[in-house]
């Protein structure tokens, strides 16, 4: 059962654990583990592998104290470790790691006891057709809701990269005959 | 009408929902995968902190070792030095060299006095420059005393 939300912010926190208070690893993890999850499922389309990622994911960041000094924000220190850890698994596991039709199938609302809702099966073909790059960067702009400065942090990529993927990834989503209906006027 | 280039950067409203809804994936960890990941981080942090204050304390111990060696030295010399005038009292005293200031001291001083042979001797325990008989009864007093005060 997690324990109430921590008052304290993600540098007060890691303040905490450079100390040797280990109490304050329970907020952090409690406060991202969802994230990190939902990132790494994104990534493996596979909720075994995504678990095996958040556990890495943490083992990482828990090694890394005490002498931690946290220079962005925690999500954007986060997402390459995840992405980097999914790909681990990935090139160990040989499995397709972009999200497809397959993958999204999996996904809680999509298993074959639900009716699959047409709407969000176009939605989930558009996006697979988006090249994976331009695919993140929207998820993380749209789904995590991360402003470009922290996408081109994660993503370690100019933030004009960021703006010209996701001017190219919505210009292609728009264009798509799928999901047209969503920019009709 | 050209659209707004903002717009054009943007997901209508209705788009992104079901984006979030869609990739939001409403997983959860096992709650033993949870118990894992906090278990080992808060032995790994523990640790840690033992390890440090583990270090703190063998360099705090090392630092004292290190002072103790640096200074023992001079305070052996001093040690040395300060005992050094009964060091040598105690030698002077020992007339018949067995090692041990007694009363036969005392006798093999006044006989050396008595035989004009107190020069030859190391008897001037006073300290005045001539070995007499106050050496002599210095002598004598030094190894009746019940403390023994005058070290061997």
């Amino acid at each position: 059962m997690p324990p109430p939300p921590d008052p304290r912010s993600d540098h007060e926190l890691i303040a905490a654990l450079n100390a040797g208070d280990a109490a304050a690893f329970d907020a952090i993890y409690y406060r991202y583990r969802d994230r990190i999850l939902r990132l790494a499922y994104r990534f493996t389309a596979n909720h075994a592998d995504a678990q095996d990622v958040l556990q890495e994911t943490f083992s990482y960041l828990y090694r890394k104290f005490p002498g931690f000094r946290l220079t962005a924000s925690m999500t954007t220190f986060l997402y390459p470790v995840v992405r980097n850890l999914s790909l681990e698994i990935h090139r160990k596991k040989r499995t397709a790691t972009t999200t497809n039709l397959d993958a999204v199938a999996d996904l809680p609302g999509f298993d074959a006891g639900d009716q699959i809702d047409q709407t969000r099966a176009d939605l989930a073909a558009a996006m697979s057709n988006l090249s994976p790059e331009h695919r993140q960067t929207v998820l993380l702009r749209f789904v995590d809701d991360l402003t470009m400065e922290e996408i081109a942090a994660a993503m370690a990529v100019p933030v004009g990269t960021v703006k010209s993927r996701l001017h190219h990834a919505i210009a292609a989503l728009r264009e798509d005959p799928r999901i047209r209906r969503y920019f009709a006027p | 009408m050209p659209q707004d280039p903002a717009q054009l950067d943007d997901l209508p409203d209705p788009l992104a929902e079901d984006m979030r809804q869609l990739y939001r994936a409403d997983i959860q960890p096992s709650p033993a995968v949870d118990q894992a990941i906090l278990n080992r981080a808060r032995a790994h942090i523990a640790g840690r902190k033992r390890t440090l204050l583990l270090l703190r304390v063998a360099g705090a111990a090392a630092a004292v070792v290190l002072v103790t060696a640096a200074l023992l030295p001079s305070l052996h010399s001093a040690r040395r030095s300060a005992r050094s005038p009964v060091a040598r009292q105690v030698q002077a005293s020992d007339i018949n060299a067995d090692g041990a200031v007694d009363i036969r001291d005392a006798l093999a001083l006044q006989r050396a006095i008595d035989a004009g042979r107190a020069a030859a001797t190391h008897g001037d325990i006073t300290g005045d420059g001539v070995i007499d008989k106050r050496d002599v009864d210095a002598i004598a007093m030094s190894a009746v005393r019940l403390d023994r005060g005058m070290p061997r």
